[in-house]
């Protein structure tokens, strides 16, 4: 049995993230979750969430194919089975990890309103600004 | 028992837009799934939309299909083109219809009520918080 791990903010829960939930779980027999806190998402991407940490989890949950769900942050340093990394999460990637594997998102929302919401912020020109 | 299923099993239809799909829709279809043994989920075209509240989502009905698909506590999605539910009805029988309780009471109600009557089904209302919800992060996103 092969145990899965894929973590990211599930912020707006769009087809990006169904694609990337349906792609780990073809390759693996039990996929865990994890969901990025508020702080770890400012952290990674630049800008926090529109969705709070509580509800994003609880959303994920529902979803097909998700055995079971856990908290993400900057203190996740080991998870079990294989590490399915998303191509646009690389910062995410967990030190010395063994088992890992790049996910390309195959699929994105066509909705201009929730690309912009969700695109990662620069922060180093925000901060110029 | 009331429909046309011809089995004991409750058959449930939530009609919603679903649009950004957040926890306040996932509340809505938890309590209704409690109240049903299958629950059948309508998702409003854009253009039924803008008809009954005169804007359009921010999420095309393909993907807000496809993430409703995607829940565990959902049997069957279908497109909902209209505000007559009879319609809806024509294609997919179904016991019982779940409704906000901001239409208890009100004339549309009282016709959706007779509407539903007419084939067999009752609709059963609960506390509506999604559009309060929706408004919200219309309003947050369009404040990025």
């Amino acid at each position: 049995m092969t145990v899965g791990y894929l973590a990211d903010s599930f912020d707006l829960l769009n087809v990006r993230d169904l694609d990337l939930i349906a792609q780990a779980r073809a390759q693996c027999s039990r996929l865990v979750v994890g969901v990025f806190t508020d702080a770890y998402t400012e952290q990674l991407l630049g800008r926090p969430p529109v969705i709070p940490f509580a509800e994003r989890l609880l959303i994920v949950q529902h979803v097909k194919g998700v055995d079971e769900v856990v908290v993400h942050d900057a203190a996740t340093t080991t998870t079990d089975g294989v590490h399915f990394l998303p191509a646009d999460r690389l910062g995410a990637a967990l030190p010395g990890e063994a088992y890992l594997q790049i996910l390309v998102p195959t699929r994105g929302t066509s909705s201009t309103v929730l690309q912009d919401a969700l695109s990662t912020a620069d922060v180093d020109s925000e901060a110029a600004a | 028992m009331s429909g046309s299923t011809g089995s004991s099993e409750v058959v449930g239809y939530v009609p919603g837009a679903w649009d950004m799909f957040h926890v306040g829709h996932l509340n809505i279809l938890l309590r209704a799934r409690e109240r049903c043994d299958r629950l059948i989920v309508g998702v409003v075209t854009d253009e039924a939309l803008f008809k009954a509240k005169s804007k359009y989502p921010i999420v095309p009905l393909a993907e807000r299909i496809e993430v409703v698909s995607q829940l565990d506590i959902v049997d069957q999605v279908i497109t909902d083109f209209s505000s007559n539910k009879l319609e809806v009805w024509s294609r997919v029988q179904f016991d019982v219809l779940f409704k906000g309780d901001d239409w208890r009471g009100t004339p549309k109600g009282d016709k959706l009520e007779a509407d539903m009557a007419s084939v067999g089904v009752r609709v059963n209302y609960f506390p509506y918080t999604a559009h309060t919800s929706s408004t919200m992060l219309r309003s947050i996103l369009a404040d990025r």
